[in-house]
């Protein structure tokens, strides 16, 4: 399993996700201004924020699978 | 045969290249695709004919390689915001707003929010990367917004909450101060303000925590809309137009209390009339501006007027009294320079203006007293021109002179500051054509033009 401190040099999923275009946009921001669109945008910023959470638990459950050797690779 | 513009490739889908005096833009297929469903837009001759988006023209045919091209008229003179003033940022900050709200009623959005993309032209500023726009995807965030707080929103905020002037820090980082940056600047009280707390201090927060993340597919799941951008840039435009900056138009009450200026006014005036008429410029730039008045004469006779001066409290009067003079704040013993990639994104002042004529009026004698320039440099820069120039020689008995040296001594002053010494240097360099003496004989104007060769 690649360390997660490296994995920002090696473009991924997420990396390539997060190219909109020539501009880096900024997750954060992303993220910010659906909070600063009112209480409509702060419920989509939570439900956006809550779909994150669950897709990194995911995604973490998955590597550590892959990672235990205890675990055969097609379970 | 056609110069790629050196400001202008970060955009794959849309470029700028120049073919003598006229302005091309290259679009790729995706370039072209936004540009027919912007052209299709009734925004669009709405913002060009009331002047905030710059015309363009469909060409018949594109050169080898490009899926399209348009022509654009030509911005007399590039300026950049750290050569701006507090108005001029705070109205290209309305502008790229409005423009973002009336294109997202269309089905369009802005893909950046940078001041780059906007120029000032007869003093209003507008809109020049046709390239900018495109079509909106349900769903998607505005890409542009931690573009626009940092580009637009923290120098403003850095002038009217802070007190400190944003020019040196765009000149030194175009990108602008970050949220980070921002939120260390910010006292106490100043980060409890609703404002602050959002787009400077919660900002900064979720950057850290988020950084490298993907947010797209779940911000469109949990249904973004166009909405929220839309009621998130009003609510920029209100904090925006609420921004005000209490220095401007400080130093123009200082400035007019000069005894000198009204006195020498008139004849100053008359004498540069005379030189517009003998060399009937094109391009004049005038250096030491202060309030404009002899830019704004210049810009009167059909030239383009340069307005360049260091006192931003001034200029921004004079930009806000509607002067159609292109204003530059800059500090002329540290001009703009060369800057950006390959040190050729951003020329330095003097390769942009180009000027058949220069004014240099109430200039000199600061160059050479307070900013220890000696005089044969002056000259010498003056001359780097390569065109006619007015100046105004102030002698070292003049009261303005003895206001500059009050706390020096004679020997921290360059020689050859006399009039004769003076005159003597200038005639290594110029051909004088006209001279006129001022009121108790303590200034001199010479209408100069470059020896040849």
């Amino acid at each position: 399993m690649m360390p997660a401190a490296v994995t920002p040099l090696f473009p991924g999923k997420d990396q390539k996700e997060m190219l909109f275009g020539y501009l880096d946009a900024g997750s954060g921001s992303l993220i910010l201004q659906a909070i600063l669109g009112g209480a409509a945008g702060i419920l989509v910023a939570f439900k956006a924020w809550k779909a994150r959470l669950v897709g990194r638990k995911a995604l973490a459950d998955a590597e550590s699978d892959v990672d235990d050797p205890a675990v055969p690779a097609d379970s | 045969m056609h110069l790629a513009d050196p400001g202008s490739f970060r955009d794959p889908a849309s470029h700028i290249v120049l073919d003598g005096e006229r302005v091309i833009r290259i679009l790729d297929e995706r370039g072209l695709r936004a540009w027919e469903a912007l052209s299709q837009s009734s925004f669009f001759n709405t913002a060009t004919d009331d002047g905030r988006l710059i015309d363009a023209n469909p060409l018949d045919s594109a050169p080898a390689g490009a899926a399209g091209a348009l022509e654009h008229p030509r911005v007399p003179f590039i300026s950049y915001p750290y050569e701006w003033t507090f108005s001029m940022l705070k109205d290209a900050a309305l502008l790229q707003l409005d423009l973002l709200m009336e294109a997202l009623a269309e089905g369009l959005t802005i893909k950046d929010a940078t001041p780059y993309n906007i120029q000032f032209v007869s003093g209003s500023p507008v809109f020049i990367d046709i390239g900018s726009f495109e079509s909106y995807s349900p769903g998607e965030p505005w890409i542009g917004y931690r573009q626009f707080t940092r580009q637009f929103l923290f120098p403003l905020l850095l002038r009217a909450r802070l007190g400190i002037p944003f020019q040196p820090w765009l000149r030194g980082n175009p990108e602008g101060p970050t949220a980070a940056d921002m939120r260390n600047l910010m006292g106490f009280w100043e980060r409890l303000k609703p404002s602050i707390l959002l787009h400077v201090s919660l900002q900064a927060r979720m950057e850290q925590r988020m950084s490298g993340t993907a947010v797209r597919d779940e911000l469109k799941t949990a249904g973004f809309s166009a909405e929220l951008i839309l009621a998130n840039a009003r609510k920029l435009r209100r904090l925006v137009e609420r921004l005000q900056w209490s220095g401007s138009g400080a130093g123009w009450i200082e400035y007019e209390s000069c005894r000198h200026v009204g006195r020498d006014r008139e004849a100053k005036s008359e004498f540069l009339g005379n030189a517009i008429s003998a060399h009937s410029p094109h391009r004049v730039i005038d250096l030491g501006a202060n309030d404009g008045h002899f830019s704004t004469l210049a810009a009167e006779s059909g030239a383009v007027a340069i307005a360049v001066d260091g006192d931003e409290p001034v200029l921004d009067a004079l930009y806000r009294n509607g002067s159609p003079v292109s204003i530059v704040v800059s500090d002329l013993t540290n001009p703009s320079p060369s800057q950006g990639w390959a040190e050729q994104e951003r020329p330095g002042l003097t390769e942009r203006a180009q000027p058949d004529l220069v004014i240099a009026y109430g200039l000199i004698h600061h160059l050479i007293y307070t900013a220890s320039i000696p005089p044969p440099a002056v000259l010498d820069w003056l001359a780097g021109f390569r065109c006619p120039a007015v100046v105004e020689f102030v002698a070292p008995g003049d009261e303005m002179v003895a206001k500059l040296t009050a706390n020096k001594i004679e020997a921290e002053l360059h020689p050859g500051r006399s009039q004769g010494e003076f005159e003597s240097e200038l005639a290594r360099r110029f051909e004088t054509l006209d001279t006129r003496t001022l009121g108790d004989g303590t200034r001199v104007l010479y209408r100069v033009r470059p020896l040849a060769g």
